[in-house]
């Protein structure tokens, strides 16, 4: 059968049978040096139905994804498409089986087109395919979605969320039956999420399968049909998301632990009159050389914490990257002022600041947090705050294991790579590690994402206790509103590259706040 | 019921795969080279002979110990993804800095009259270079100082040459493969230019080829004391400075870590707060210090006058800063096997050599085939041999039975 | 936590360490190495573990005044029992050309004194890297090494200095030190001869030189081309010019076609000498005479080359190498050669010694073919007047005279142990008696004034010979200038 029948067939077809199973793992094992990431895990997936893969960081999820994906390949056990055993050794394998998947770091090449980009992927399978049908498509899903994208137009000029929205529907055009998205659409704002959901209910009501995997339950119980929870590599067992509520579920991922889950707002800090930040009138140019921060101003305390809420790219990512030094301004200052003198960030760059004791945690963790090729102690050592000159490892040994002990990450030893920690426990070697060289600072850019609930709820604690007791100031933009509110004393909400209001905690409203959001 | 290959990569790599990988490698390529040279008609017993003969001969050791520098002197480099192929052009300016100090400044030359010659060949400290102009070298410098300045002024301008590049790839990302290779030639043109021009000698053999002046006796570096080699003890001392001090900067220095880092993650680097700029210029500057006192020993401790380049593809570097490439490679960019791999390659070079003195004095076939063939006959299939097994001991190979149907 | 060590100073640090470590082992290394004040006692022990019971302290002082060679302890040298002989070569044996020659030569003796010499070479070594084949060489014990390109002179003798025992040959070089000798078997006259037959047959008037460097050899044998073709040219009513051609190395038959093509069709030459390694100018001659047609004239350099083409190849210089190492292994066999008197050990041969020989190939029966019998005819037919018999004669017998007259010059080859060669700068003298005036050296020679030319590296500067100068040894073996008809066309 040629792809292109399946893909017709994808969109016309009307499923008969929901009992049907596409998609089966059976006791599958895989084990890593000095850890067993999944032990003996068994789900499936049927035909016509969005199933959540649910659990904490570090449960196994991505492990079984890439499975799945032909990425890693199982010690034991079977995968089995359709009922038919198979053996998924390489990505290329996979997808001519049908199973799809879609990460979170778009894989999509960015100097080609939208539409080359598709057709590059159907060339792999000596497919002639008129590009004209695949433009077609690809515009007439746009309209549909409501997420403009043009086929003509080059990846790299796209937003994320289109970005994502391309990677759906390469999936599709190469004739996927179970696409799989890895934490693909976490992040996205609500609006576009539900976009997306759309989408993939469309998808699985002409016969396809999803399998979403994510760590926030509320996402899984509004989106799927059935959740598989995984705990520490186990299967804890799988639910109807109809028949289920947030509670059980939580139970079911974090056990006992799930009753240290709130989303109260922690106590107030008490901010001295000294200003750290003070950022004057900042314009910032963007990735694509248009204004992302227009003439923002603002000033964080010591001992305060200063929360900016809004939707990913409205300038946000561009203000905490010219605040830490990363990024040159056009216009106005940054002064960071740690000692008696205050520094002009725009001037003396990120070295100089980072090396006196202001903390970082950046977007893209994986690619500007740490170093994956290196181990856990090796990836302290690299901070300028750390060693600067001969280094005694007996020293950062013993760091990384006071680390490791106080953040429960969940690591052979403090000499594994960290590429080979899963990411949750990876974003906590580089939280912990940028919450101890913080002095006077933190500046911070979802310092929580991809954490699970329990872990997350724990640092925001942790930083709230330093403000609180070392009176060290943070800035934090997150697209995490509950976050925001949870920890920030004050919160700015930024929209189209200004600060539209600022709020003292206690007077902030969650729905005055996404209204001015999305205003 | 099928069986199934299937291939998955290993996470993580062979115990002792940096030792084993690279032994194993050196038997089965030679295995291979011989069985090919064996096909052109080189007798099998002659072959391993000179094979097992030429990895202990003491000619090795002074390649081996020059690629060893080398060696490191690029792994500084290589180690921050940063591609220093300019070794060579680093070693030409030490060379030609060495040059101008032993023969210009810590001794020069001067011409007198033919009936005086007598009275310099006894005097301390002068040397009768050419009875037929009547030109005499004489010793300004205590030897010791004059030998610690060549080295050290070939070091600082190995590294200036090397840092040029490192700067442009830094500051105006012009990439660092193309700009120092085409250095290199830059520097061969410019020894050409030199060593005709401003810094040619004044006796009779300068006068015929362009060149200058013989370094004084006094001045040379003096040989390890061990029949059948060259090497001299300058070199073995830079060498063992050289390894040890790469060994030490990459593992007990922040220097060295975030150089690794640059490597393999250059945004986490710059995110950490370091200048990653400033780093790949320090890391060619660095690499390019290292060469660069190779190019003082091959000056001051075997070519002893700095001659015009007449072919550009054998330049008095002998090519050894492009096959210290190979080194790096061989090293798996591990300082600990630059010196294993410094003495494979040296030992397959001398084999190359020694087997094609053989062929012709011992089996009478010579000229059959050149030593040049026979060294690259060996060190391709021992790389060959070695992306093989790196592959094989990186990824998995098993069979599952049942496949579909 | 912070370390107040900042990379700057840890560069620093690394660049100082390597100035305490560097100082420290050099001193270390001073003392372990034959350093100059450190010469006499070496030698001594080299000396001694050579077998010598009584070592002198003449050895010793000769090592020191690194001046001539003093005879005072040479009474206590045995000659081997074994000669153990090696050969560096420039390049592959190959078959044809020089290194082709030396080992011609080497299996000449090989065979010869099969009873007591043994000999190896090793073939491609580029000039800078001899030193470290002759350590191997040494180490494995031979005691005579023969390296045979200019290049290697200066290595060879540092080697020489460091192994006092061990005696050294270098061909082509004017370098020498108590155990090391030079030789060279020296085409000059036999260029001389070409010029002749090139001046008789050209049909232009231009003749062509390609030339792998200018070095003083190539400059005179290209000179002594040019005076002879000039001298037959000009009987005959030609105007000869000479152009020329570097190629900047010994072995490059791609250069060498495409001079010689230059030569050819860009300045009308059809007569072609060379100093290269390779049969390639002969082969493409060969190809134009086959093909079109077009006759050049060319002469086969170093090994016979009549029958790469037999068409072109009107004759050329053969060298037999095996004439100077039979004589240099059977005097060190003998005790005349030692490793403390080749201080002034230099072959020169010429024709007359037997090394050299004009002509283009060798029959099986081992006669020489002097000239191709193609020309014969032609140069029989030309009649030109002799000053030097005062006939008119044939260009042929004119040519032969002269061939004969320096083949059979009295004296010269005893002389070759005791350079500087001033002695071969006489060429007559009185020796009273009945004789009063006697020849000592061949009646003819191209070096004899009045000659004109300039210097290579300035042409602007003149050299002049006045007439009846006739030039020596020095002369010959420092010549940088060409005589004023050789026109350089630039690099290949």
């Amino acid at each position: 059968m040629s792809e292109a029948q399946t893909k017709t067939s994808v969109f016309t077809q009307n499923p008969n049978s929901s009992n049907e199973v596409v998609l089966e793992a059976k006791n599958i094992v895989k084990r890593f040096p000095g850890v067993v990431a999944l032990d003996h895990v068994s789900f499936n997936v049927r035909k016509g139905e969005i199933l959540a893969l649910l659990g904490e960081n570090g449960a196994g999820k991505s492990t079984l994804v890439k499975i799945l994906y032909g990425v890693y390949v199982p010690d034991e056990g079977e995968i089995a498409v359709e009922g038919r055993r198979v053996f998924i050794t390489s990505p290329l394998e996979a997808i001519k089986l049908g199973i799809s998947m879609v990460s979170q770091v778009p894989q999509i090449i960015g100097s080609l087109t939208v539409a080359e980009n598709i057709i590059l992927g159907l060339s792999k399978y000596g497919m002639i395919s008129k590009i004209s049908r695949v433009k077609e498509f690809i515009r007439e899903e746009s309209k549909r979605t409501g997420i403009e994208v043009d086929p003509d137009i080059e990846v790299w000029k796209l937003s994320y969320t289109q970005k994502q929205l391309v990677e759906l529907l390469r999936s599709v055009i190469l004739g996927a039956k179970v696409i799989m998205l890895d934490e693909a659409i976490t992040f996205l704002p609500i609006q576009e999420k539900r976009r997306f959901y759309e989408f993939l209910r469309r998808f699985v009501g002409q016969g396809g399968s999803a399998i979403l995997i994510t760590h926030k339950i509320p996402e899984a119980l509004e989106a799927a049909d059935r959740i598989t929870v995984l705990r520490r590599g186990k299967v804890v067992g799988t639910v109807d998301a109809k028949k289920t509520t947030l509670d059980q579920v939580r139970k079911m991922m974090f056990g006992e632990r799930s009753s240290e889950i709130t989303y109260e707002r922690l106590p107030p800090s008490k901010p001295t009159e000294e200003v750290v930040v003070d950022v004057e009138d900042l314009w910032v140019l963007g990735a694509h050389g248009e204004y992302a921060v227009k003439g923002v101003t603002l000033e964080v305390r010591a001992g305060e914490v200063y929360g900016i809420a809004g939707v990913a790219g409205n300038g946000q990512l561009e203000l905490i990257q010219s605040v830490i030094g990363l990024r040159k301004p056009v216009k106005g200052s940054v002064r960071v002022k740690l000692n008696s003198k205050p520094i002009d960030v725009s001037k003396v760059g990120i070295g100089k600041i980072r090396s006196i004791g202001v903390g970082y945690i950046p977007d893209e963790p994986l690619k500007f947090g740490v170093s994956m090729e290196n181990n856990i102690e090796e990836n302290l050592a690299m901070l300028p705050s750390i060693t600067n000159g001969i280094i005694r490892w007996g020293r950062i040994k013993k760091l990384a294991e006071s680390l490791i002990k106080d953040f429960d990450i969940k690591t052979p030893s403090s000499k594994t790579k960290v590429k080979l920690l899963s990411g949750g426990n990876l974003m906590k070697v580089l939280v912990s590690r940028e919450l101890m060289v913080s002095k006077k600072l933190l500046v911070a850019y979802n310092p929580t994402r991809a954490l699970d609930e329990v872990t997350a709820i724990m640092v925001r604690k942790r930083i709230k206790e330093k403000a609180l007791n070392e009176k060290l100031a943070v800035l934090m933009a997150s697209e995490d509103l509950d976050e925001v509110l949870q920890v920030s004393d004050k919160i700015a909400v930024m929209n189209s590259g200004k600060i539209v209001r600022v709020f003292n905690a206690q007077e902030a409203k969650r729905e005055e706040i996404e209204k001015l959001m999305v205003m | 019921m099928k069986m199934k290959l299937i291939v998955t990569r290993r996470v993580k790599p062979l115990r002792y795969g940096g030792v084993v990988i690279p032994l194993l490698s050196l038997i089965i390529g030679v295995v291979i080279s011989q069985l090919i040279l064996w096909a052109v008609g080189v007798p099998p017993e002659l072959f391993y002979g000179t094979m097992a003969g030429s990895f202990i001969a003491p000619e090795m050791l002074r390649p081996f110990v020059l690629l060893t520098i080398l060696g490191a002197a690029l792994l500084v480099a290589f180690i921050g993804a940063v591609w220093n192929i300019g070794a060579e052009g680093q070693i030409i300016w030490g060379m030609i800095v060495a040059a101008y100090i032993g023969v210009f400044v810590a001794a020069h030359s001067i011409k007198v009259p033919l009936s005086e010659l007598p009275k310099y060949e006894s005097m301390p400290g002068a040397q009768v270079l050419d009875a037929t102009y009547g030109v005499v070298s004489v010793v300004l410098w205590n030897p010791v100082l004059a030998g610690l300045v060549m080295i050290l002024a070939a070091a600082a301008v190995g590294a200036v040459w090397a840092a040029i590049s490192g700067a442009l790839r830094a500051y105006l990302e012009i990439d660092e493969v193309a700009s120092t290779l085409i250095m290199n030639y830059i520097a061969y043109y410019s020894l050409n230019q030199l060593a005709t021009g401003p810094m040619r000698g004044l006796s009779v053999q300068a006068a015929q080829f362009g060149r200058t002046d013989a370094l004084n006796d006094a001045l040379r570096f003096p040989r390890l004391p061990i029949p059948g080699t060259t090497v001299t003890t300058v070199e073995v001392i830079l060498a063992v400075i050289a390894f040890v001090g790469v060994w030490f900067m990459l593992k007990y220095t922040s220097f060295g870590l975030r150089l690794k880092i640059l490597g393999s993650n250059p945004n986490a680097l710059k995110a950490a707060g370091v200048d990653t700029r400033k780093y790949i210029t320090l890391a060619l500057t660095l690499s390019g210090l290292i060469a660069g006192t190779v190019g003082a020993a091959l000056f001051a401790g075997d070519y002893f006058f700095l001659g015009k380049i007449d072919n550009i593809v054998s330049p008095p570097t002998q090519n050894m800063g492009y096959t210290a490439i190979l080194v790096a490679w061989l090293a798996m960019l591990d300082i600990r096997a630059i010196p294993i791999s410094a003495y494979i390659i040296a030992g397959l070079m001398q084999s190359g050599a020694t087997l094609q003195a053989n062929l012709g004095t011992m089996a009478g076939l010579s000229g059959m085939i050149s030593g040049a063939a026979i060294t690259y006959t060996l060190i391709g299939f021992v790389l060959l041999t070695f992306s093989v097994l790196r592959v094989l001991t990186e990824y998995r190979i098993r069979f599952v039975r049942g496949g579909p149907k | 936590m912070i370390q107040p060590v900042s990379n700057t100073a840890l560069v620093a640090g690394f660049v100082i360490a390597i100035i305490i470590v560097g100082i420290a082992a050099f001193y270390a290394g001073q003392m372990t190495a034959p350093q100059a004040p450190a010469a006499t006692t070496t030698v001594t022990k080299t000396v001694g573990g050579a077998g010598a019971s009584t070592v002198t302290q003449t050895v010793t002082q000769t090592v020191t005044a690194s001046g001539t060679a003093a005879a005072g302890g040479i009474q206590s040298y045995t000659p081997p029992k074994v000669v153990k002989a090696a050969w560096i070569y420039i390049g592959p044996i190959g078959d044809f050309g020089w290194t082709y020659a030396h080992d011609l030569g080497r299996r000449v003796v090989a065979s010869l004194f099969k009873d007591w010499l043994k000999t190896t070479y090793v073939e491609n070594v580029p000039e800078g890297q001899e030193k470290a084949r002759i350590e191997t060489l040494i180490s494995q014990g031979y005691n005579v090494i023969f390296t045979t390109s200019y290049g290697y002179m200066e290595g060879t003798l540092d080697e020489a200095k460091l192994h006092p025992n061990v005696m050294f040959f270098h061909c082509s070089g004017y370098l020498r030190y108590h155990n090391m000798g030079t030789y060279f078997a020296d085409f000059y006259q036999i260029y001389y001869l070409d010029g002749l037959i090139a001046g008789a047959l050209t049909k232009t008037g231009h003749l062509g030189y390609v030339a792998a460097f200018y070095t003083p050899e190539v400059v005179r044998h290209l000179n002594a081309f040019a005076i002879g073709a000039k001298e037959m040219g000009e009987k005959l009513g030609k105007k000869i010019t000479v152009y020329t051609i570097m190629l900047g190395a010994w072995y490059a038959p791609d250069k060498a076609r495409k001079a010689a093509e230059t030569l050819v069709n860009q300045y009308n030459v059809d007569a072609i000498a060379w100093t290269e390694d390779s049969t390639a100018i002969i082969q493409y001659a060969e190809q134009l005479y086959k093909q079109q047609g077009k006759q050049i004239y060319v002469f086969s350099h170093y090994s016979p080359g009549y029958i790469y083409g037999p068409d072109v190849v009107a004759s050329g210089q053969i060298v037999r190498w095996e004439v100077i190492y039979a004589d240099i292994l059977s005097k060190i066999k003998a005790g005349v050669y030692t490793p403390y008197n080749l201080q002034n050990v230099d072959y020169w041969d010429l024709l007359n010694s037997g090394a050299v020989e004009f002509g283009d190939w060798i029959f099986q029966n081992g006669t020489v073919m002097h000239i191709n019998p193609k020309f014969i005819p032609e140069l029989k037919s030309l009649k030109v007047k002799d000053d030097f018999t005062g006939k008119t004669e044939s260009v042929y017998d004119y040519i032969m005279l002269r061939y004969y007259a320096m083949r059979n010059a009295p004296m010269m080859t005893p002389l070759e142990a005791v350079a500087p060669h001033h002695y071969e700068n006489i060429t007559t003298i009185n020796i009273g008696g009945k004789e009063k005036i006697y020849h000592i050296a061949p009646p003819f020679d191209p070096f004899i004034g009045p000659l004109s030319g300039y210097k290579i590296n300035n042409p602007s500067q003149k050299v002049n010979i006045p007439a009846g100068v006739r030039l020596g040894h020095d002369a010959l073996w420092s010549m940088d200038w060409f005589v004023s008809w050789v026109k350089v066309l630039g690099k290949a």
